[in-house]
């Protein structure tokens, strides 16, 4: 089956931008692995902790803008329709697993992992997707 | 104007979201009881604990359902904005408050409030969205 | 949507990939409109009618 692949400039300008904001994240996260076992204290542990985060977010805004200018509506539907079934997945495990942590003693979910849980569901979602309109 | 239910797949879709939140309530509080009083062990606790999760979980798949249903192609693609300007921010906040736990030591936060925090961010996207078509 | 999508195709002797090139979509876009999965969208199906030289009514079906 051929890619769907926006090869408008447009579409390559964003690519670029979401590995560039990649980079980032794994540079910043290295950064501060390195230095937070100096173990800063106060306002500015959270602003040092704040940098790797902004990484991440700065690759969802990427990601939704470059959503936001996908010019052909389909795989636009389809790419809505595999978001949002994954959202459904990643927070039926968030909430199930609070509770369990919360009345069973379950171990703890690092919020963190929030998000590459999200991302797995998504590759899954995405393939089903497609799957029901081939 | 936006707020009046139009049409009985969204009067349905009101009302099942409200008896989830409070089906959810009532099996926490009966969860809670029976931890308190019945100390359950293992597999049994497990089952107890995950009873408050199932009205969320149901909650969240009748809203994907549901927007198969409704006709009006306009009010799903507001709800749809939404969903995915809720699933922004509830991923940007818990991947910035798993920075901030793992490396400032913020105070731990239960995973449980993953989902309402989630339809927050929905809210205040609908909010946003509904602006654009003053 | 019901449509006669393959038959102005066949016409032309157009691909999938063909028409979804002079689209400007992708060709999973035509399979699924062509299959009846997927609606266009208002400017989309007048691209498709201004393209076989037709109007919508003639490429699509409403099944009311």
């Amino acid at each position: 089956m051929e890619r769907k692949i926006d090869n408008s400039a447009l579409g390559r300008y964003k690519k670029r931008m979401l590995a560039l904001m990649v980079v980032l994240a794994l540079v910043s996260q290295l950064v501060f692995w390195e230095y937070i076992h100096n173990h800063p204290t106060g306002v500015l542990a959270y602003m040092l902790a704040v940098l790797p985060a902004l990484s991440f977010i700065g690759i969802m805004v990427t990601y939704g803008l470059y959503i936001a200018e996908l010019k052909d509506e389909f795989v636009r539907t389809v790419v809505k329709t595999s978001l949002l079934w994954s959202i459904v997945a990643t927070l039926s495990v968030t909430t199930l697993w609070g509770f369990l942590e919360l009345l069973a003693n379950a171990p703890h979910l690092q919020p963190l992992l929030v998000l590459p849980i999200f991302g797995i569901f998504l590759g899954i979602t995405t393939a089903l997707v497609n799957r029901r309109y081939e | 104007m936006y707020c009046s239910i139009k049409n009985p797949a969204e009067r349905r879709y009101v009302i099942r979201m409200w008896v989830s939140a409070a089906l959810c309530v009532l099996f926490s509080t009966v969860a809670a009881l029976v931890f308190r009083l019945g100390h359950p062990h293992g597999v049994l606790a497990y089952l107890v604990a995950v009873l408050p999760a199932l009205p969320i979980m149901g909650a969240l798949v009748y809203t994907g359902v549901y927007l198969g249903e409704e006709k009006d192609e306009f009010q799903r693609n507001l709800l749809v904005q939404s969903l995915l300007g809720g699933t922004g921010g509830i991923l940007a906040a818990t991947t910035a408050w798993g920075y901030m736990e793992d490396f400032a030591h913020a105070p731990h936060a239960d995973l449980i409030w993953v989902y309402p925090l989630f339809w927050a961010f929905a809210g205040i996207s609908y909010g946003l969205v509904r602006l654009r078509y003053r | 949507m019901k449509n006669r999508l393959r038959v102005l195709r066949a016409e032309r002797e157009w691909s999938q990939a063909d028409l979804a090139l002079r689209l400007e979509v992708s060709r999973q876009s035509v399979n699924a409109i062509e299959t009846g999965k997927f609606d266009p969208s208002l400017p989309l199906a007048f691209k498709l009618a201004r393209l076989f030289e037709t109007t919508i009514e003639a490429i699509f079906t409403d099944e009311n």
